[in-house]
């Protein structure tokens, strides 16, 4: 994955906070998403203005020991959640 | 021939029934769904005709012409006719593939759960042990959380009757079909829950041989999940209802309920169930 890339919600995407863990519901999918841990943090910086890479950087930031898993869990929570129509691509800045 | 109407949520069905034998079976198993007489059928028009080992189905607008040759599949389809056009109809309030049952303070239990989980034989055996019955099938729940239920006939799969038989009351049988069995509620000594009653728990069963007796609250998150996955008419709110199921959730408490057969529920369980609905009321 290009880590350059920036996400935000799918616009009708519908969160509700559940005592702390986050379900999405998608209209247009009729799906509805139970985040939590790693995927319930993607979510909530996905939101136009961080790039993956910024995410990765924060999250190794709190866990600097599982750095690798880190970017390996980040990714594949993000394509997940693009693929499910959740997340969609806002840019990928140039350098 | 006479033609009886029925109506949820907006939702008008009349019954036209063209033959003595088939009156005189649906109308007292269909008791629980208030059918009133009319002149000429309204809404969405469903046919019932024949007799004994060959009886007649037609419902026009799901383009659907049957035979059935066993009074308990009449009963079946007849009364699944019903819930798939109001589920499909429905815009003013949330349809839920759920069971349903009342305590006799006024209020409800939903029991939501995929076909086989094992909530029409649960919702038998809480009939059987006082509660009062509201549907098997589909839920009708606004966002104040005043429900109703379609209370069709209790249908128990083949696989679960021996479990009900001794629930029934002595002299009374079951309507008996290839694919489901009519159970109705006079036949389990219980009655039928007055409208518009109040929601007090949302109970999850899951059937399973074998299994351990397990209830336990379960998170708002977990629930909320389980009941989108028994929203049945979601496309035709908007959002899809789903800020007013999660609304649902949060204020009412939750529960999964694992058994592997009624013997396994312990003696005071009808009433542990009774105070954990009564409990928000």
């Amino acid at each position: 994955m290009d880590t350059k890339k920036i996400y935000r919600h799918a616009p009708d995407c519908l969160p509700e906070d559940m005592d702390g863990e986050i379900l999405v519901y998608s209209p247009s999918m009729a799906t509805t998403l139970h985040l939590n841990g790693p995927s319930s943090i993607v979510w909530g910086l996905c939101t136009g203005e961080h790039s993956v890479a910024d995410i990765i950087e924060a999250v190794t930031e709190v866990y600097p020991d599982q750095a690798t898993q880190v970017r390996e869990d980040i990714i594949e929570v993000v394509e997940g959640l693009a693929n499910k129509g959740f997340l969609i691509l806002t840019s990928t800045p140039s350098d | 021939m006479s033609n009886w109407f029925l109506e949820y949520a907006n939702v008008g069905i009349t019954l036209v029934i063209e033959s003595i034998e088939a009156k005189a079976l649906v109308l007292p198993a269909l008791a629980g769904l208030n059918l009133t007489p009319c002149e000429r059928p309204q809404g969405i028009a469903i046919t019932v005709n024949g007799h004994h080992q060959k009886w007649q189905l037609i419902d026009p607008e799901s383009d659907i012409n049957q035979t059935l040759t066993k009074d308990g599949d009449l009963l079946y389809h007849l009364t699944d006719r019903i819930v798939y056009h109001v589920a499909n109809k429905t815009e003013g309030c949330h349809c839920l593939h759920a069971a349903a049952v009342a305590t006799n303070q006024g209020a409800a239990a939903i029991i939501p759960a995929e076909s086989g989980a094992g909530k029409s034989s649960f919702t038998a055996w809480l009939v059987a042990h006082g509660f009062h019955y509201i549907t098997d099938e589909l839920v009708l729940i606004n966002d104040a959380t005043k429900l109703v239920g379609i209370a069709r006939p209790i249908q128990i799969k083949t696989r679960g009757l021996l479990a009900i038989k001794p629930l029934l009351r002595e002299n009374e049988t079951i309507i008996f079909g290839d694919f489901a069995n009519a159970v109705t509620v006079s036949a389990l000594g219980g009655q039928f829950a007055t409208q518009n009653q109040s929601l007090g728990a949302i109970v999850f069963p899951n059937y399973s041989k074998g299994a351990e007796f397990l209830f336990k609250q379960i998170t708002s998150a977990d629930a909320g999940m389980r009941l989108m996955s028994n929203h049945v008419n979601a496309r035709n709110l908007e959002g899809h209802g789903f800020k007013g199921i999660m609304e649902t959730v949060r204020n009412n408490p939750c529960y999964s309920l694992e058994y592997g057969g009624f013997d396994t529920l312990p003696p005071d369980f009808a009433e542990t169930f009774a105070n954990t609905v009564n409990g928000r009321c």
